[in-house]
């Protein structure tokens, strides 16, 4: 997108101008971005974000493809819909989502590898054990409706439901 | 409404000038953005949801020993006035007040160094502001706040991603800390080119002072951290230390340099900023925040000893607009804004028999 102050340069700032309880949003260059920020000033408030430098440069090779297919089983959130507005509907969706979270951290935190690298939480064992368990049994019912094995998914969907209610989730889809 | 009232007869803790370097870092701020494992988060609720999260947070604060006599607001309690503000005041972001739904709101303690939103982007937003440069002292309130409120409610947490955000920008460490900085020697000695390469360099945010003065109203600049994943919180902690502290020496070597080149015109500007604040009969807020920056400059320098910081960061956030309404009790044109602006600045003034 070009800076739609100048018309001349790549956007790749963010203006946020903030008038009462409104908020008015313009992408524009680096410069026109100082240069508004810093001149003579208006009587507006405003606030000026710059993109990590990733969000310039799109994609590299050697990667899995981007599954597009993906819909929240606990919120109903489409990956389709991240892609839209960038907000995750739940934290189960960075589950769900779990091959495409890496061009999202690409895009906003400017490498794909980055993980988490601070204090570890714990609130209790025992829900974390249980939120483990739901994990790798989502996988294993993938894994058995692909081979057909109905009964089994059920038992494994019945376990599922059940670890849901023990952890108290409340979900519009249920 | 109750809050509102509360909040008007104070001045919160960050604006008393204290600290290290007030006169150039007004205020500290760390925020720290979580979700509730059990709960979608806020854009994905309900209304009966959302209800449910303010209840939950509502239980949680009880006996938390940084929210002593917390007070509360809920956006739609809140007329426009009273909403902007809050945001002026730096209680509420735009977000918050702009979503007119159930369970949205926040929290404050009486001396408003610890705040938190609810419902906003995320569940919580938890925020402490000190005066001056104080990160650590931020910080380590920050966390055992942090600490109490997650050993009470399960956050959205993942060994891998850390604390999981509805927005991928702020996951991870969910950690953001800022410094509100006055920087007038960089502007007079124009050296912004120099400072924006800076913040560019340390990867650091510029964004303006939510209210009237943002724009770099009164040479004020709000710099913050980025970075939040693939970082300790004790990495990511000095990083943003040592780049404030390069700006901040930018900002001294500036000053030093006028100082030595036009001394006179600088301390003639000060005077006469001090003149008109003490006599005017009209003004508006960007010309007041103009007056008030040189005014602090010449704290900085040593000029206006008598002149606390404190009165000088009241002036400012009184001065808003939302504020000034506020204070005399009454919704006012702009006209009259200048004429009662001016007329607070005067008052504020004289009582201190400067020199």
């Amino acid at each position: 997108m070009m800076c739609e102050v100048c018309g001349l340069r790549e956007a790749d700032h963010l203006l946020v101008e903030v008038v009462g309880v409104e908020k008015h949003k313009k992408h524009v260059c680096q410069n026109c971005a100082f240069r508004l920020a810093v001149a003579v000033p208006e009587e507006k408030p405003l606030e000026m974000v710059s993109y990590p430098a990733s969000e310039k440069r799109e994609e590299q090779s050697g990667r899995p493809p981007e599954r597009m297919d993906l819909t929240c089983p606990r919120c109903g959130r489409s990956y389709i819909d991240v892609k839209k507005t960038f907000l995750l509907g739940c934290a189960e969706c960075y589950y769900t989502f779990v091959e495409n979270i890496p061009r999202l951290i690409e895009k906003f935190h400017g490498a794909a590898h980055l993980r988490y690298r601070g204090a570890p939480y714990t609130h209790d064992p025992k829900r974390r054990a249980l939120m483990e368990e739901r994990t790798r049994l989502l996988a294993a019912l993938e894994e058995a409706v692909a081979e057909e094995q109905f009964e089994k998914a059920a038992k494994i969907r019945d376990r599922i439901r059940q670890i849901e209610k023990e952890l108290g989730w409340t979900s519009s889809t249920s | 409404m109750d809050l509102i009232h509360f909040l008007k007869e104070h001045t919160p803790r960050w604006l008393e000038g204290n600290g290290q370097y007030p006169e150039m870092v007004v205020s500290t701020r760390c925020r720290l953005a979580r979700n509730l494992e059990v709960f979608p988060f806020p854009h994905m609720l309900d209304e009966k949801q959302r209800d449910e999260v303010w209840e939950t947070v509502m239980d949680v604060v009880q006996g938390i020993p940084h929210m002593q006599e917390p007070r509360v607001f809920q956006v739609l309690e809140l007329s426009e006035l009273e909403r902007a503000f809050l945001v002026e005041r730096r209680l509420a972001s735009v977000d918050l007040v702009r979503s007119m739904t159930r369970g949205t709101g926040g929290v404050v303690s009486s001396d408003e160094t610890v705040s938190l939103m609810i419902n906003e982007e995320d569940h919580l937003r938890l925020q402490v502001i000190l005066p001056g440069f104080q990160l650590d002292e931020a910080w380590a309130t920050l966390s055992e706040l942090d600490r109490d409120m997650g050993s009470k409610v399960e956050y959205a947490y993942s060994g891998d991603f850390g604390f999981l955000t509805t927005h991928p920008s702020n996951l991870g460490l969910a950690l953001r800390c800022s410094v509100l900085l006055h920087l007038p020697g960089i502007v007079l000695s124009r050296k912004l080119e120099a400072f924006a390469r800076l913040l560019a360099d340390r990867q650091l945010l510029l964004r303006g002072f939510y209210g009237e003065w943002s724009r770099a109203l009164g040479n004020m600049f709000q710099v913050s951290s980025r970075r939040t994943l693939g970082v300790t919180e004790e990495d990511m902690l000095d990083e943003f230390r040592l780049a404030v502290i390069q700006i901040l020496n930018m900002e001294k070597e500036a000053r030093e340099e006028l100082q030595k080149e036009h001394k006179t015109a600088l301390e003639d500007k000060i005077y006469r900023s001090l003149a008109i604040l003490k006599s005017a009969r009209m003004i508006t807020f960007q010309e007041a925040s103009l007056h008030l920056s040189f005014l602090r400059l010449g704290v900085g320098l040593g000029l206006l000893l008598d002149l606390p910081v404190q009165v000088l960061n009241e002036m400012l956030m009184f001065g808003q607009p939302a504020h000034l309404q506020i204070l005399y009790d009454h919704s006012m044109d702009s006209e009259e804004r200048d004429v009662l602006r001016a007329r607070y600045f005067r008052t504020k003034l004289t009582s201190l028999h400067l020199t």
